[in-house]
């Protein structure tokens, strides 16, 4: 078991461009915690403590809104659900890793990590966990910062920059550079559909349904091929 | 007080699931079927997450003609050059250029 220092800067320069999309979620969630009327540190503990932006939104705003205990908490879970499909997907590749690795990184899995880790899958075990460390910590100590940083300067940044664009512009982007191959094509597509389909349904739940969907689709597809 | 708790409680709930198939898979033989079918998750979630950030819950489009633009820009940006960052550059000086003109 070794450090890869050329991985882990790679993991760091190939997480920098993702996290600069991230930056104007951050500012939002800063805004989001001065409009709460929580205090600013239980408000921004959320960063280290859930570390999921659409998550954290959706908490700090039932919370702002003074809607129950049980039901803030059921959304924010229901919302984070689709992190069991990362960690199933991740679960090949965490196999090779130490076990100290195996608790910390699924930390640090969130949407972009998951994006990013999934194009490393290949690499050998020492290379793997050296670029995940390096754009890990990128996650990590950015979202911690800019959140901190958004409750300063959240309530300022001029709407029509429309820098929040940049996220679902970002996560399409990962979307296709990830295709290469047809089944792919069909699972996105499908999930897309899907998503779309049960959008209406209570706490975002469309989401889950869109990835089981996609998931599924992608599968008979890969065999219909065969 | 509250508040903290219901943090913590979603912060908790959080890191089992992102954690579970990693520690409770981690000595145990994956069947190859599961393997392929979980390539398929990051096309699938990630997609529909897109859709959750342009569609809101009624099933409206939140955003207009110059960001779908911009989509198209930044998707065939990408399919062409493979490159992140490019591409979100792409995007965002596509829907710029398009609420500035129009």
């Amino acid at each position: 078991m070794s450090f890869n220092r050329a991985m882990f800067r790679r993991g760091v320069g190939e997480a920098l461009p993702l996290f600069v999309t991230v930056i104007p979620f951050a500012l939002i969630i800063g805004l989001a915690i001065v409009e709460s009327g929580l205090p600013s540190l239980v408000g921004w503990s959320a960063s280290p403590i859930i570390f999921g932006g659409a998550a954290q939104l959706v908490v700090l705003t039932l919370l702002g809104q003074g809607t129950a205990v049980a039901a803030t908490i059921a959304a924010g879970l229901v919302i984070q659900a689709r992190h069991l499909m990362y960690s199933a997907a991740m679960a090949p590749t965490f196999q090779k890793q130490p076990r100290w690795f195996q608790w910390l990184g699924p930390y640090a899995l969130i949407d972009q990590m998951f994006a990013l880790a999934v194009t490393r899958t290949h690499e050998s075990p020492d290379d793997f966990r050296s670029y995940y460390l390096g754009a890990g910590l990128v996650y990590v100590v950015g979202w911690n910062t800019t959140t901190a940083l958004g409750l300063l300067i959240g309530p300022v940044v001029p709407e029509s920059w429309q820098l929040d664009f940049a996220i679902p512009l970002m996560f399409m982007v990962l979307v296709i550079a990830g295709i290469d191959r047809y089944p792919k094509v069909v699972a996105a597509l499908a999930a897309a559909a899907a998503t779309y389909l049960t959008i209406g349904l209570p706490n975002r739940v469309g989401l889950l349904v869109g990835g089981v969907v996609g998931v599924a689709a992608g599968v008979i597809a890969e065999r219909m091929r065969r | 007080m509250s508040a903290f708790l219901v943090i913590l409680a979603v912060g908790i709930g959080t890191y089992l699931m992102r954690s579970l198939f990693v520690l409770a898979l981690a000595n145990r033989k994956i069947p190859p079927g599961i393997v392929r079918a979980l390539d398929y998750v990051a096309p699938a979630v990630l997609s529909a997450l897109v859709i959750s950030l342009v569609v809101d819950t009624s099933g409206r489009l939140t955003v207009g003609m110059p960001e779908i633009v911009a989509l198209v820009a930044g998707g065939l940006t990408v399919w062409k050059s493979r490159n992140f960052l490019l591409s979100a550059v792409v995007g965002m000086v596509v829907l710029w250029l398009i609420t500035a003109i129009a």
